[in-house]
């Protein structure tokens, strides 16, 4: 149990260097493969944990995240933006150091805001997956370009399924992952459709 | 029949409903999806009269679910009704017109679901894959504006909602399990509460995330609009209120209540400033579900105070429904912009009465039975004065905005031409709002009668 408790905590880590990666990243065909790594690793942690509960439903969660989130859904980014000449420069209106900046300074708001959880929970081995989930919110915040907001909540929806897997591993755990593909898969739609007909869509803001 | 038979009925009719209306006819779709809409309604009139709890490993109906049925159903059986008018009217389909049909029933069916499981996480589950429904049903017709509204919908609904996700993990992980009639109690219960308040209040359309709200309902199609408004948005309510109920604290109560009066106040400021007619819609949609949260909050020192929240549901589903529909109606006749509409009177009568009850139903204004509920809502709240004169503030604010605005657009100003609408155009609104006065007047007589008696 130890062992795989350092496992666990090692690929977490792993995970949550690779948010920064995507957080800093402004080549989109390099934030893609940094999001693919971070939900490969994500995989194998849920198969870990899996292992170490004995569910069965945490294998077939940890294998569909392999599949869906670290296999279909970059490839058919990195696709879509071959095709699309505009994806050879940088991702427009972003500025590496600032969101690196940023992100870091959320990440440390995000450790002062699970010590005051901690006591509650009574575990810091939830401490990264709530990191991320506060980096994810910031990517989806800061970034303009739909591409970039959707890695940005594909971290988000990373870091819930890890603090899920790590919290309260039940069997709806599945039900929960295959609906956030679903979901990441009609965002991916709108974006694909969206740009075939009217170029790549920039949200100035997430406001009404 | 028993209940569970209804229940299952209520469930399953939606489900036949979206597989048959995958045939490429859409004539086929739109004439089962009402049937099955009129069949949910009467499943779900039947349960909420027979009263009786239906306790099961995934259905959990007592009598705030059974009006949550009848709400969703209501609303659903009128956007349907007024579809099969307004898909024909459509000029450029986004997705095949039969997916519309078919969306229409999965996003009423996933709503039937989320108020009923005795489950939190499939209560969340259900509630997100209405995300999905109704984000595809925003993309029906083609546009730019459109796609961008489907997109704010779906990435701040969805943001929102993983939020809400960490409040039932959390909730889970305290409680070992995720029955939300669980008692939690300490700091753990607050934290629950405040992501949960902020995560479900995002799909609720609360203040400060209620920013995807506008654009959604002013984007969508109209009864997808109504069924936005009427039906989802009280659901994700609902669920708070489920989750609230389990955690309710004296500090918890502060902040719901605090963020259900900012919702109405900020509301009330918007609407003066809206120019398009949807989107006026939408902010009052949203003090009205501030209203509610106001509601919920109380709820801590008196339970009995969710049956006005429920009442305000009922009236308001009626009532937006009609609205919305009419606000459709004039939107195809290039009527989009509060200035354009005017003399609605000339226009149609009917439709005047239309607009003109059903914002000052929506309002609270008496003799409408959702003053009943509001003013069961405020009475509550005179123990808290700064509360009680903010909250006021803001429903006076938004009372006198929506009813400004209507009254501009119903009574003639000056001589300009009035487009020719026919009659079936706004069939279905009128019908909403008449029957809406029949319920206004039922409810004044079931609450003279406990009065009296």
């Amino acid at each position: 149990m130890m062992i795989s408790n350092a496992v666990v905590d090692f690929l977490g880590v792993m995970v949550l260097i690779l948010g920064f990666a995507v957080i800093a990243e402004n080549f989109i065909h390099s934030l893609i493969r940094h999001l693919q790594l971070q939900s490969l690793l994500l995989a194998v942690l849920i198969g870990v944990v899996g292992l170490q509960v004995k569910l069965p439903e945490l294998y077939a969660l940890g294998i569909l995240t392999a599949i869906f989130r670290g296999w279909i859904i970059p490839e058919i980014l990195i696709k879509d933006i071959k095709e699309d000449e505009v994806w050879e420069h940088r991702e427009l209106s972003t500025s590496a150091k600032h969101t690196l900046v940023v992100g870091i300074i959320g990440a440390f708001c995000g450790m002062v805001l699970y010590s005051g959880i901690y006591p509650i929970l009574g575990t810091w081995r939830a401490e990264i997956p709530f990191i991320l989930l506060i980096m994810g919110l910031l990517i989806i915040i800061l970034r303009k370009n739909a591409i970039a907001q959707i890695s940005g909540y594909i971290v988000e929806e990373n870091a819930l399924l890890y603090m899920g897997v790590i919290l309260a591993p039940v069997s709806f755990l599945l039900e929960i992952g295959i609906l956030l593909d679903i979901i990441g898969a009609v965002m991916l739609a709108v974006i694909l459709s969206a740009e075939k007909e009217y170029g790549p869509l920039q949200i100035d803001e997430l406001s009404g | 029949m028993n209940e569970l038979l209804m229940l299952y009925g209520l469930i399953i009719a939606p489900v036949i409903a979206s597989t048959i209306s995958l045939h490429k006819n859409w004539k086929i779709g739109g004439y089962i999806t009402i049937t099955a809409s009129i069949i949910t309604l009467l499943f779900s009139l039947s349960i909420f009269l027979r009263a009786e709890n239906i306790s099961t490993k995934w259905f959990y109906v007592d009598s705030t679910t059974a009006s949550m049925f009848l709400i969703i159903a209501a609303t659903y059986t009128l956007a349907s009704m007024h579809s099969i008018i307004c898909i024909q009217k459509v000029e450029n389909f986004y997705l095949p017109p039969n997916h519309y049909w078919t969306f229409l029933n999965i996003f009423a069916l996933t709503m039937f679901l989320a108020v009923s499981t005795p489950d939190l996480g499939y209560a969340w589950l259900w509630l997100e894959a209405s995300t999905i429904a109704s984000a595809v049903l925003i993309l029906m017709e083609k546009g730019k504006t459109h796609i961008e509204s489907a997109w704010r919908y779906i990435i701040i609904a969805s943001t929102g909602l993983g939020i809400a996700l960490l409040s039932v993990i959390i909730f889970g992980f305290v409680s070992g399990n995720f029955l939300w009639n669980a008692h939690i109690a300490g700091t753990s219960a607050v934290l629950i509460g405040v992501l949960a308040l902020l995560g479900f209040g995002t799909k609720a359309g609360l203040f400060p995330v209620h920013t995807w709200l506008p654009d959604a309902h002013g984007t969508a199609p109209a009864p997808v609009s109504a069924m936005l408004s009427g039906a989802l948005l009280p659901s994700a309510l609902i669920v708070y209120y489920r989750v609230y109920l389990a955690v309710a604290s004296d500090k918890l109560f502060i902040i719901t209540l605090s963020m259900g009066i900012l919702t109405v106040i900020i509301a009330g400021i918007l609407l003066i400033s809206q120019r398009k007619l949807k989107r006026l819609l939408a902010y009052s949609t949203m003090d009205v579900m501030g209203l509610a949260t106001v509601g919920i909050a109380l709820t801590y020192y008196n339970p009995a105070l969710i049956y006005f929240v429920l009442l305000l549901f009922g009236l308001h589903a009626l009532a937006k429904s009609a609205l919305f529909l009419t606000a459709g109606t004039l939107k195809r006749v290039g009527l989009d912009e509060i200035s354009e509409i005017r003399d609605l009177v000339k226009i149609s009568p009917a439709m005047a009465f239309t607009v003109v009850v059903s914002s000052l139903a929506v309002t609270g204004a008496p003799p409408f039975a959702m003053f009943i509920g509001e003013f069961g809502i405020i009475s509550q709240l005179t123990d808290y004065p700064l509360a009680f004169a903010a909250f006021l503030t803001g429903l006076v604010l938004s009372f006198l905005a929506l009813n400004y605005w209507m009254v501009q657009m119903v009574f003639p100003s000056e001589n300009r031409e009035t487009p020719k609408i026919k009659f079936k155009d706004y069939a279905v609104p009128f019908f909403a709002s008449l029957s809406m006065v029949i319920l206004s007047i039922v409810a004044y007589a079931y609450f003279l009668w406990g009065w009296f008696v």
